[in-house]
Order: C-alpha cells, then structure tokens, then sequence
C-alpha cells in the first residue's frame, strides 16, 4: 500500500500481541490482493478478465460492491475505472519507485472511456461471487481498498484488545476508547508541513479518512501531477482545497467521501453530505484556512 | 308579542341612528392622514412645524443572491462554514493514547 500502518491497542500484553499478528497477517494478504502492481494480484486477474466473468474471493466481491455502491452515491466523482488516466497522468509503478526513478510514461492524451463503472456486473453472494468488468475496463481500488482493510483489521484486533486503532497512512478506524478518555484525538496535519498542525480533533470510534494533493505528488514531462484523478476531466483534479478529512461510521465510506468532497469542492458540497448521511468533514484551503461541515465544530478540540 | 316586536325595532334603529352620527362626528374631527407620496416622488419626509406627521424611510433591502452564486460560492453552502484555526498540543491523561496524524494520501 505504500503506507506505513500504525496498529494500536489496549489490554492484557500476551493477547494484544497475538491480536497484532493476526491484523499484520490479514493486512498482508490483503495487500496482495488488492494491490495493482503485482501481476500476480487477484485485482490485476480480475483486470485481465475484463470482457468475461471472474470468479472473485469474498474479499474482492466485497469491496467491489461497495465500490458500486458509494460509486452511485457520489454521483461518479469516486470512480475506480481511472486507473488508466493514473496510468497516463504517471502513476504507472508504485510511489516508492517513481519518488526513486519517475514516471515511466510520456504524456498521451486520455481516451475517452468506453464504458462507466456503472456497467460492472456482480452475481452472486460473497462466499460464491462473479464479477464481470466491462470490456477494456481496468480498475484501480488503492483508496477503498486501503481504508477497508484498516477497518478489518481493526475488527480482527478488536477480539484481542479492550480497545483498538488501526491507521493505514491517514485512514484511521477506531473501536472502543482509550482508558479514561471520551475520544480518540487525531492532530489534523498542516498540508504543506508534514511536522506542523492545523488543529487537533476529539474522534469518536469509527473512522477518519484524509484525501489531499499535496502528497503522492510526481512531474511527468516537466508538469505536476498528482494521484487524484477527476472522472469528468480524466486528468489529474484542479481543486479548491489542499485537503478533506471526513469522520464517518465506516472507513470506505470515510475514504470515499474525502476523495469525493476534495475533487468536488465546495459547490459538491450540499449534494455530497445529502447522500452520504452520518459524515462530519473538515477540508484545508489553499491559504490554510479551515472550513468544515455544520456540526465540524464539535468534533475540533477547542 | 305584537308590542315586543315593535319595542325592539324601534330600539334597533334609535340605536343604529345615533351610532353612526356619533362615528361622523368623531371622524370630522380626527386629524387628516397623511400621504406618503410626496411632490418630489422621495420615500422619506423629514418632521417639520408645517408636516407634523413623519413616515419613516422605507428600509433598503439587500439583492436576493442568485441560483449561480449560491452554487460556487462556499459561503452560503447550507452545510458548509469557516472554521477557527489554531494551534493545540495533544494533550492526554494516559499514556495509552497514540500521537494520531491525519496525513492523508
């Protein structure tokens, strides 16, 4: 994933070490799984099998449906079926290579997409599930992929701790309190300073998610570019804002709607948090100023 | 019966009658209202010996913003305000809680 992952939890020592080991395990198989730049990967079969069904392991009918799902709620601005606008934008190897050698593509024009990602087909439950991807269709689930393997992991620790956090690069999923606290309390980052602060939030357990511009950050032929890609333009988003955090119920659901809410910006706002239901954001301008939605507030540590 | 009937009508006009010269009277000796069109077309009149009636300036009202604006600009986004920014250190009574950072990718 490309991240560091910070495993926290609360109880007896021997039980939460066994409880780290299992959350490790699970977060490795499921890398392998999810990761688009192994050939060996199920999402990299599953993107060869574009045209065709494809017999898909629970995990993988699992995320895809929920990507389907949060795909329709944000009215397509979270669309996975970009990968090969990442691709051409640069991002066509891991970010630990291209910050080591650059992207290895030169800029071509995006094509127009042949298909939506609403026209992906799952039949099936999860235990027995098939999904077929249109044909040519390639999708990338880094973003959703990543948040809901925090929250499962989190789940598995859970069994062995009293309380639990599992932070996979910026997305956080929270089970139970600290000992003796009412939150959990995340400092929310500076944007243009990884060691300064903007603010700290009191988190309530569930999920915090953050989507910004200023990391995973390349040039390709002398240009900027960075890893959000905006459906409508299939290029990389011009947004109004540096960085979105949303605190949601769910980690997919908090990851999705940072995404959404940063390449949408503030004119998607009131279409965005009508459909997402129980999500509090706080997104970071371009001056640094805060902006966030109407209970934002309760949720800063004044 | 007969003698009722005619004792109520008749108290019914004598009644009528003198209520409505009384409402003439006192209305012929009210004070005139005043128009708030003036001569020079102006909503507002200044309180003078000769104009003793004043009507106060009609309030001036702001534009209605329009459909557009309330679109891009975020700051009449019904779920969209500013929020105060500050510097403050973590602070814990435990020495359990994790030094969380949003970072973000």
């Amino acid at each position: 994933m490309n991240t560091g992952i910070l495993l926290v939890g609360e109880g007896r020592h021997e039980a939460v070490e066994t409880g780290f080991g299992l959350a490790q395990k699970f977060i490795e198989d499921s890398e392998k799984r999810f990761t688009r730049f192994s050939s060996q990967s199920e999402l990299s079969s599953l993107n060869q099998s574009a045209g065709g069904w494809f017999d898909a392991s629970k995990d993988m009918f699992e995320v895809v449906s929920l990507a389907l799902q949060l795909y329709r709620q944000t009215a397509g601005l979270f669309d996975p079926s970009i990968l090969e606008a990442l691709e051409q934008a640069g991002y066509d190897r891991s970010m630990d290579e291209i910050r080591l050698v650059g992207p290895t593509r030169v800029t071509v024009m995006a094509r127009p997409k042949l298909h939506h990602f609403s026209e992906v087909r799952l039949d099936g439950t999860p235990q027995h599930g098939r999904i077929a991807l249109p044909r040519e269709m390639r999708i990338d689930l880094g973003g959703i992929a990543k948040s809901w393997i925090a929250e499962k992991a989190a789940l598995v620790l859970a069994e062995w701790t009293e309380a639990c956090a599992v932070d996979a690069g910026g997305d956080m999923f929270f089970i139970g309190l600290p000992p003796g606290e009412k939150a959990w309390q995340v400092t929310l980052e500076d944007p243009l300073d990884e060691k300064g602060q903007l603010a700290v939030l009191k988190v309530p357990p569930g999920a915090v998610a953050t989507s910004t511009v200023t990391k995973r950050r390349w040039k390709q032929d002398g240009k900027e570019q960075h890893h959000l890609i905006d459906p409508r333009t299939q290029q990389p988003a011009e947004t109004d804002w540096l960085s979105v955090t949303v605190v949601a119920h769910h980690a997919a659901q908090a990851e999705v709607y940072a995404k959404s809410l940063l390449i949408g910006g503030p004119q998607s706002v009131e279409q965005l948090t009508r459909r997402a239901g129980a999500i509090e954001f706080i997104a970071i301008d371009h001056e640094k100023k805060l902006w966030g939605s109407k209970h934002s507030l309760e949720i800063l540590n004044v | 019966m007969k003698p009722l009937k005619l004792a109520l009508r008749v108290w019914i006009t004598i009644t009528s009658v003198l209520s409505f010269l009384m409402g003439w009277a006192l209305l012929s000796h009210a004070p005139k209202p005043a128009s708030i069109f003036s001569s020079q077309s102006n909503t507002t009149t200044s309180s003078s010996a000769a104009d003793p009636i004043s009507v106060n300036p009609l309030p001036t009202l702001a534009p209605i913003p329009s459909l557009d604006s309330l679109i891009t600009n975020p700051n009449t986004a019904v779920n969209l305000q500013p929020l105060p920014s500050f510097t403050n250190n973590v602070t814990t009574t435990n020495n359990f809680v994790p030094q969380l950072r949003t970072r973000g990718s």
